[in-house]
């Protein structure tokens, strides 16, 4: 969750005044080219998918500025373009607290002329987009062996992306030598990345200033709520879907190393071994998922990013939807406590997907997966 | 939970003891000007404001979240006697673009006509039309 104020959290619970901005620059050089209103959109997080943000805006064309009429210079463009999205508040007193959702590539830009007028749809995807896009195309890039994990996804993304901003923490584990893959469909080395962020049981994404980051992955069974949504005269949820459903939910994780230089495999599991789960693997009966990298070398490491692994599938026994008042400072993987006492829910869940509205008529919409305990 | 947006949140009337100095010209085609248009009372005015309407779950209270509030629109009634009046009055009544108003009360502002209606009455030679125009306050140009 980005760190907001107290007269922040306390404001989205009643009614307020959301503040959004968008703003369009020039990728070549930084440079800013134009803030604009749009009339409608939205921005996507979602830890499931290899691209974790994605916007969606439309913008009226009042005064003809974001017509593009040529692929250089105009500002709505998919070449060299990014926005930067921002959803807050507008306080009382005139002052504003806006949270970026994210910097986003422009990657279409659809024109409806109708009789009420032009309307702009622009589509973007997080700076990951640019490292997935630019596909090795030699081996002259190669990760050493015995280079730390950190550092071999660095190496990729300045390889591919040189600009690229990066914190990433030690993972205390090395690379074998790693050759991209070169296969022009199967090129992906957004993709490679995160395979070594995976075998280091860490969570690799763009986050909402554009900045890539390394971060191990929470446990959802550990750590307190961020923030309490409760049905009572603070309430801010408006509609709440509960799914209990056997389907996908694991209990085990099966992690195969397949280096291409290990003389054996080698295997390392995760399993749900609390007797109070509903998923303990006693009583439940093994139901593994499968994962395997060439970046796993030793059964510890293949130990540990199957234990990472269960932790981004385990308590799926349970997804909880909710639309809600925006907050707009919400992430994934963020630990929130809902209370819904005619749903029979008093639960901690953690956010696996986002959808911030930028309209102020829309609710924000949130899945998240219950704690087994 | 319910929602609603772009709703017109104010209409006033406004009392005007002088109907005949309405100016209205066109700043980006001055030849579109008319400078003494009869507007009827009284004036409709209205602002809107985008937002959203929600009855939270178990909540006790609505919560309203709005954006932007918008200038003061409405609608303009105007009358002319025959066909020099209506025809002086007639290219602001289709300009397709920003039109600078100055009211008898000495308020400015810029407006964009969007919705034109009117009724004729009387003899051929001297028809009377009343026409009502809807419009929008929009920044200057």
């Amino acid at each position: 969750m980005f760190p907001v104020s107290d007269n922040f959290l306390s404001a989205i619970r009643k009614s307020h005044v959301a503040k959004v901005k968008v703003e369009v620059y020039d990728m070549a050089n930084g440079r800013l080219l134009k803030t604009i209103q749009p009339i409608s959109g939205d921005v996507s997080i979602d830890s499931r998918r290899a691209t974790r943000r994605q916007c969606s805006l439309t913008f009226v064309d009042t005064d003809s500025t974001l017509i593009p009429t040529n692929k250089i210079s105009s500002i709505l463009l998919p070449y060299n373009r990014e926005v930067r999205i921002y959803r807050g508040i507008q306080f009382a007193d005139g002052t504003e607290e806006l949270i970026p959702l994210g910097v986003f590539i422009i990657t279409s830009v659809d024109i409806t002329d109708t009789a009420a007028g032009i309307q702009i749809n622009v589509e973007g995807s997080d700076r990951s987009l640019r490292v997935q896009r630019a596909k090795f195309t030699s081996h002259e890039f190669y990760i050493d062996e015995g280079t730390s994990k950190e550092d071999a996804i660095k190496q990729i993304l300045v390889n591919r992306y040189p600009s690229v901003q990066t914190i990433f923490p030690s993972t205390g584990q090395t690379t074998a030598i790693i050759y991209p893959t070169l296969e022009r469909e199967s090129s992906d080395p957004w993709k490679e990345a995160l395979k070594i962020a995976e075998s280091a049981g860490m969570d690799l994404f763009f986050d909402e200033n554009g900045i890539a980051r390394l971060r191990p992955i929470p446990n959802p069974d550990l750590g307190n709520a961020l923030i309490t949504y409760e049905d009572n005269s603070e309430s801010v949820l408006t509609q709440l879907m509960r799914s209990l459903s056997s389907d996908e939910t694991f209990n085990g994780v099966i992690f195969t190393g397949e280096g291409t230089n290990l003389s054996i495999g080698v295997i390392g599991e995760a399993w749900d071994y609390n007797p109070a789960s509903p998923t303990y693997r006693y009583t439940y009966g093994e139901v593994p998922l499968f994962k395997s990298s060439p970046t796993v070398l030793t059964v510890a490491e293949a130990t540990l990013a199957a234990e990472a692994e269960l932790r981004k599938v385990i308590g799926a026994t349970e997804k909880i939807t909710w639309n809600q008042i925006v907050n707009p400072a919400h992430d994934v993987f963020d630990l929130v406590k809902i209370v819904r006492s005619e749903s029979g829910v008093d639960a901690i869940l953690m956010l696996d997907a986002v959808t911030i509205p930028l309209a102020p008529s829309d609710t924000m919409s949130a899945v998240g997966r219950t704690r087994r305990f | 939970m319910a929602t609603v947006s772009s709703a017109y949140t104010t209409t006033e009337p406004v009392q005007i003891a002088n109907a005949g100095i309405w100016s209205f010209t066109a700043p980006e085609n001055p030849s579109i000007r008319v400078t003494s248009a009869k507007v009827q009372q009284p004036l409709n005015l209205s602002i809107v404001e985008t937002y959203g309407v929600f009855k939270p779950l178990g909540g006790s209270k609505t919560i309203v979240v709005s954006s932007s509030i918008y200038g003061v629109d409405g609608t303009y009634e105007f009358t002319t006697k025959g066909t020099a009046e209506y025809n002086a009055l007639f290219p602001v009544l289709t300009y397709q673009g920003t039109l600078h108003v100055h009211d008898p009360l000495g308020r400015q502002k810029y407006v964009r006509f969007v919705d034109r209606n009117w009724t004729e009455s009387g003899p051929l030679s001297s028809l009377v039309r009343i026409i009502k125009v809807t419009y929008y306050e929009v920044e200057a140009p």
